[in-house]
This record gives structure tokens, C-alpha cells and sequence, in this order.
């Protein structure tokens, strides 16, 4: 079995597991598992598709009070194209989260994968520090994790193979580089 | 006909040479290394990674990637340096079914000469793309203890990575071919040999091309890593006391610590100081904190230089085991990347009464010694002649648990020796036949190489029947006994192979499946 069948067959059994747990309503734990589908495989639209029908669907049922408020407000910002912000959002809300949130961050998890992707495009390129992006470095706010994955940058490796070594969540690591790319702080080169 | 590489597959780096316009050269990878970890890990998305990528996930994915498993090769679950490793080693030991050490990484086990092929086959890839040519022949270089059975894992090794192993050659030997102390008269020569991960001291014997090592010591678990774990040590405490925050939970900030550290212990062999400055290293309620510490050389020495004084205790040793003063040491070479540093070059130099041999890089040293063995090899007409001596004692086990020596240790390879042996028991039909190595008269106390059973002997009253049992040490260091009941004729010939040793269908299945995963890379 070549690595290629060997994905298809393990996306094939996660996307049915997903459906057995969102099948006996255990709905958070179906996202998680189809999030796992769009970490092997990015974009799979069927995965995608289960969980904007289990977002639709569970939607009215239970959220009220400020939650209903929070999974609307993050709506609008998907809506409105700005799932960062969405995902800042319900990420700052306060106490444990309901699984409507749980399954609602994952879509937008799942969103912004799609949208990092297609802007850093082929992960074979290399990041390198931009000229000058070094100089006002430690003025700027960044998590240790972005320090980490800077430090691991030297201009010979691969994107693809830094976001592997870092031993870092995939959405994670992806996000710190487009954030450092935008600051300036970062550049990929073929 | 293509060309012949000398690979130095070391504990902690390996580094791999050809000979060029004559030259003897350092192939760097393409990234412009000269010499390549020795690690293999498995990331947490099932990619495998060799070398560098493999070290740059040694902290924060510490489970699943290999190092030091030269410190395993060879030997058996239960030896002491193999259970010492499993206290140590982050990633899990276990015991494989040949009774040897496996490492479990990724879901899957690996042998140890599986895990060695897979740093050669890296090193065979650097040189293959450096001479845009396949490469297929290699010589190979060990420690000057290696024993029988490493020696034959390493040859594994480099069978699995698909390289025909023409030769396996001593360190020590080679960093003094390097140096060309072949052409020289008779003389002796120590060889001061401070890697990643051990130490080594070798006092070597030249005299008419034959160089023999006289005594070897050292210490397994002994190199620069303990220096940069001092450094990080260092570092965490400072940040500690500085901050208030602790680092030594946080895999990502050790990950970056201990690169840092490495650095810096680097410069400071060209610099007084250095800056180490590790911005977001952490981050609390008033935000991103960042390490910023100027280490000097002063400090540096001042924290490790306990580690640099110990080495010198088993040189000490090492000239008695040889029997020489140091006074009598003619000439000093210096091996390994963490020979550069001032205060290592100081100290040998104090000890020894005369400065090091200079001009090769200590890292780079004993794999061109191996590119120069492997041009020796090729051409029929050289001059130089090189033979290596036997490092430890070869024998068979005898009546009573004592242990027979027919090959002495220091004997000139390759060597052939012959010995008769008789039955203990009347109409014994059959003698099992233990050949061991080691420098113990008690039989147990010395490394099994192998065993074997001579059946069809004659009937006859104990003490009748002659057995003659003939022993082999090739140019390699390997060994290969056979015997014969002289009143009989009836022979048996084997190639010893200790019980850890990989058999030819394991060695081929391991190839099968690397040549697979390679396909499904490209698939």
C-alpha cells in the first residue's frame, strides 16, 4: 500500500467515525474527528460538508444567554470573511465551552487551515527571516511558540518539514507563519 | 569503476570523505554541513527524518528520535552500557528476539544496525550528490574496542544502507592515517578523542606500517553534550533567578537552550564572548520575556571545566595500561569537534608535554583517515602499507568455566591460529565449541561471540579424540572459526555470529522495507 492509499483509507475511516459520533449526538467529539480528516486532508470537502450540516443543524437546539450571543457574533465575523477574528473571539470567552462552541471553533479552525494553505501555498518553499525583519524583533508580541518556530528557521529548510519537526499542532504552526510573514517578519522563497 | 567513500559513522556525528585530485575530502551535505547527526526520528506525522531534521526534534519530540545508538550496536539486552542507556535515553529500549537491544519509535521497532544503515544510507546519499555518481563500496570506521559482534553489525549496517563495506578500520587508526603517520618512522602516538557523546584515548604503535593500539580507554557516556547541558543548566537557573519563570518543563524553550548552548560553546573557541539571545523564550501576564546573556569563555571553562579534567584521568590510565610514559609519546592527535576548545587544547597540551597535531579539523579527521584507507585499497601499486592489530583476546571456553586464549590480544590482523582440543567424557559424541573475546580467564566474564556444535565425533575414552579448532581475524577485525576431528576428517566451518547479529533474511527484509518506503515517499 503506497502512502497516498494509505491516507485515503485512514481519511475514509475518520470521516465514518465522525459520522457514528455525531450519529449517537456526540457532536464535539465528531468535529475533533473531522478535523483530523482536514489535518490529512486539507480541504476534504466531504468533511467540510458534515460539519457546516452538524453546525446548521445543532445551531437552535441549546445555546442561550451570552453563548447564543458569542456563536452569533462569531457567525457574522465568518461571514464577514474575518474567521481570525471569530476564532480570537471565542477563544477569549470566558468559563467552559458548550460543545455548539467546541464544534463551531473547529469549523473555523478548519476555514483558516484552508485559508493559510492557499496563502503560503506549496510548503516546499523556505522561510527565511525578511531583511530587517530582526532589527525591532523583540518589540513586537509575540508567543513563544512563534519565537520557537523563528528559531528554527534557516533558510534551508522547507516549510513543510519545519512545521513536522516542530512537533507543533499543524493549524498551530501554520497560523505563527502567516502571522510572521504579514508582520514582516518572515518570507518564503521558492 | 566508481569511486571508494570513507565513512566516520560516529556516536553522536558522522561525516563521510573521498578522495579527490589525489586529496583526501570532506563531502558537506547540501546544506553545507561537514559533518551530519547521527539521529533518526519519526515526527508526529509519521515523516522520517535523518540528521539534522532529526535533531532539530531530539527535545520536543524526545520518544521518537534516536541518538547515540552506536553506544547499542553489537552488544546484548542485558550488558550494562545497554541498561545504562535505557536509564538514560528518552526513547524505549526494549529486547528484540535475537536477545539484542531494539528501539522503539514511531510504532515500530528497529535494530540497531537498521538504525545505523539509515545514517549511512544519509551519508551515502551526501556523497552521491556531491560526485553525481552511485556509490556503492565503502570503508567504515569503529572504535578500537569494538568487539567481533560490533564490528559485524557495522558491516550490516552499512549492508542495509546498500553499501558494500570493503573495509572496517580503527579510529584511532584512521585519524593517524589522515596525518600521513604511516610514512613516518617508528613512533608513538596518542589519540585524544573527544566527540558529542564519548570520550576515547588510544595510545597507538607505529612500526613498519603496522600500527597497533597499545591500550584504549575512556568513557562511553563522556563528550560535548555534557557541556551544553551544563551551559543550559546554566542558562535555566540565570532565567530563573531573573524572571522568576522555570524553563525546564517547557520542551520547546530546552529545544532552543540546548541549541543555543551548543552554539555558543562553538564560538567561544574563536571568541571571548558571545551573546546568546533567545527572544519569546517564554511569555507571562506582562507578556513575551526574552533571554538575553552574554557567556564568556571564563565562565564557560569555570562550568565545565571538571568534565575536561576527567578525560585526563583515563589518559593517565591509558599510558599505564600501554606501559608507556608520557614522555615516550612522540606525537598527540586530536579528534573530535570538541578537541577545539581552548581549554581541551590547554589541558592536552599541559598533560602531554608538547602540542597537539594541527592542520585537520578534529572533526573531519578520522574520515579522511577512512578515504585514505579506501585509496589504499583500490590501488595495487601503493606503497603504504597498513595493518591493524586485534583489540581484545579471542579464545573458547573450557572445562571448568576458564577461558583459552589462541589469539592474544595486540596480534597483527589478519591472523589464523589452529589449537587441538579433546573430548572430557568417554564416548563423547559431540563438543560444543564457545568462542568468546576478552581479556578474563573466567570464560563468563568475556563477550559470547558464538557457539557451535561438532557432532560425529568417533566413540573413544575422554581425552582420545583430536579436535582441531582453527580461528580467522580478517583485515576487518571479524572472525570466522572452523573445526575438525582429525581422526575423522569430519569439518565444520562457521562465521561466528553472536546471538545479536541480524541473519542474512532479516538484513535483506529490513532493505525491502526501506526500499519500499523510499517508493512511497516518491509515490
Amino acid at each position: 500500500m503506497t502512502v497516498n492509499a494509505s491516507r485515503a483509507a485512514q481519511v475514509s475511516d475518520l470521516l465514518q467515525k465522525g459520522l457514528e459520533l455525531y450519529g449517537t449526538g456526540d457532536v464535539a467529539r465528531a468535529f475533533l474527528i473531522w478535523g483530523e480528516v482536514l489535518e490529512l486532508d486539507p480541504g476534504n470537502a466531504e468533511a467540510l460538508d458534515y460539519m457546516r450540516d452538524a453546525d446548521r443543524r445543532t445551531r437552535p437546539r441549546s445555546a442561550e444567554g451570552p453563548a447564543r450571543s458569542l456563536l452569533d457574533d462569531a457567525r457574522r465575523l465568518l461571514h464577514g470573511e474575518n474567521a481570525e477574528a471569530a476564532l480570537e473571539l471565542l477563544a477569549s470567552a470566558p468559563g467552559g465551552r458548550s460543545f455548539e462552541v467546541e464544534a463551531m471553533v473547529e469549523l473555523l479552525r478548519a476555514h483558516l487551515y484552508e485559508q493559510y494553505r492557499a496563502e503560503l501555498g506549496d510548503l516546499a518553499a523556505v522561510p527565511r527571516l525578511k531583511a530587517g525583519g530582526k532589527a525591532d524583533l523583540q518589540t513586537r508580541n509575540l508567543p513563544p511558540s512563534a519565537g520557537f518556530l523563528l528559531s528554527m528557521v534557516d533558510g534551508l529548510t522547507p516549510l513543510s518539514d519545519l512545521v513536522s519537526v516542530s512537533g507543533m499542532d499543524r493549524f498551530e504552526a501554520l497560523r505563527s507563519v502567516c502571522r510572521m510573514r504579514a508582520a514582516g517578519i518572515l518570507e518564503l522563497s521558492a | 569503476m566508481s569511486r571508494v567513500i570513507g565513512i566516520d559513522l560516529g556516536t553522536t556525528n558522522s561525516c563521510v570523505a573521498v578522495i579527490e585530485n589525489g586529496q583526501p575530502t570532506v563531502i558537506p551535505n547540501a546544506g553545507g554541513y561537514k559533518t551530519t547527526p547521527s539521529m533518526f526520528g519519526i515526527s508526529q506525522d509519521g515523516k522520517r527524518l535523518v540528521g539534522h531534521l532529526a535533531k532539530r526534534q531530539a527535545i520536543t519530540n524526545a520518544r521518537n528520535t534516536v541518538f547515540a545508538s552506536k553506544r547499542l550496536i553489537g552488544r546484548r539486552f542485558d550488558d550494562p552500557e545497554v541498561q545504562k542507556s535505557i536509564d538514560l535515553c528518552p526513547f524505549e529500549i526494549v529486547r528484540g528476539p535475537n536477545d539484542d537491544p531494539r528501539i522503539k519509535i514511531g510504532g515500530k521497532s528497529f535494530t540497531c544496525p537498521e538504525i545505523a544503515g539509515i545514517v549511512l544510507r544519509e551519508m551515502k546519499r551526501v556523497a552521491e550528490e556531491y560526485l553525481s555518481e552511485t556509490v556503492q563500496e565503502a570503508v567504515i570506521t569503529v572504535p578500537a574496542y569494538f568487539n567481533d559482534a560490533q564490528r559485524q553489525c557495522t558491516k550490516d549496517a552499512g549492508k542495509i544502507a546498500g553499501l558494500e563495506v570493503l573495509r572496517i578500520i580503527n579510529e584511532p587508526t584512521a585519524a593517524a592515517l589522515a596525518y600521513g603517520m604511516n610514512r613516518v618512522g617508528d613512533e608513538k602516538i596518542a589519540v585524544y578523542d573527544l566527540g558529542g557523546g564519548t570520550f576515547d584515548i588510544s595510545i597507538l604503535e607505529m612500526s613498519d606500517g603496522v600500527i597497533e593500539v597499545l591500550a584504549t580507554s575512556g568513557n562511553t557516556f563522556l563528550g560535548g553534550e555534557d557541556l551544553d547541558r551544563r551551559i543550559v543548566q546554566h542558562l535555566v537557573e540565570w532565567f530563573q533567578e531573573s524572571s522568576g519563570l522555570d524553563l525546564r518543563g517547557d520542551t520547546m524553550a530546552l529545544q532552543r537552550l540546548k541549541d543555543a548552548a551548543e552554539k555558543a560553546k562553538c564560538d567561544l573557541s574563536l571568541r571571548d564572548t558571545v551573546e546568546i539571545n533567545l527572544p519569546f523564550i517564554a511569555s507571562d501576564a506582562e507578556g513575551p520575556r526574552h533571554l538575553n546573556y552574554e557567556l564568556t569563555r571564563d565562565n564557560l571553562e569555570s562550568l565545565v571545566g571538571d568534565i575536561v579534567e576527567g578525560t585526563l584521568k583515563s589518559v593517565e590510565q591509558c599510558c599505564v595500561d600501554a606501559g608507556v610514559q608520557v614522555s615516550e609519546i612522540d606525537q598527540v592527535v586530536l579528534v573530535g569537534g570538541q578537541t577545539r576548545m581552548p581549554l581541551v587544547q590547554k589541558r592536552v597540551t599541559e598533560f602531554f608535554g608538547k602540542r597537539p597535531h594541527k592542520g585537520v579539523n578534529p572533526d573531519e579527521v578520522v574520515a579522511l583517515g577512512a578515504a585514505v584507507q579506501a585509496a589504499m585499497l583500490l590501488d595495487a601499486d601503493s606503497d603504504m602499507l597498513l595493518l591493524d592489530v586485534t583489540p581484545l583476546s579471542l579464545g573458547i571456553g573450557t572445562f571448568g568455566g576458564h577461558f583459552a586464549r589462541l589469539i592474544e590480544r595486540n596480534t597483527t590482523v589478519p591472523v589464523s591460529k589452529g589449537h587441538v582440543f579433546t573430548t572430557t567424557r568417554d564416548d563423547q559424541s559431540a563438543v560444543k565449541i564457545r568462542v568468546l573475546q576478552g581479556e578474563s580467564d573466567i570464560a563468563a566474564e568475556n563477550d559470547l561471540l558464538g557457539e557451535f556444535v561438532l557432532s560425529g565425533i568417533r566413540p573413544a575414552p575422554k581425552g582420545e579424540p583430536e579436535i582441531e579448532v582453527s580461528f580467522d581475524i580478517d583485515a576487518n577485525g571479524i572472525v570466522s572459526v572452523s573445526a575438525r576431528d582429525l581422526s575423522t576428517g569430519k569439518e565444520q566451518s562457521i562465521t561466528v555470529s553472536s546471538t545479536g547479529k541480524l541473519s542474512e533474511a532479516e538484513i535483506d527484509q529490513i532493505i525491502q522495507e526501506h526500499d519500499l518506503y523510499e517508493v512511497q515517499l516518491k509515490g
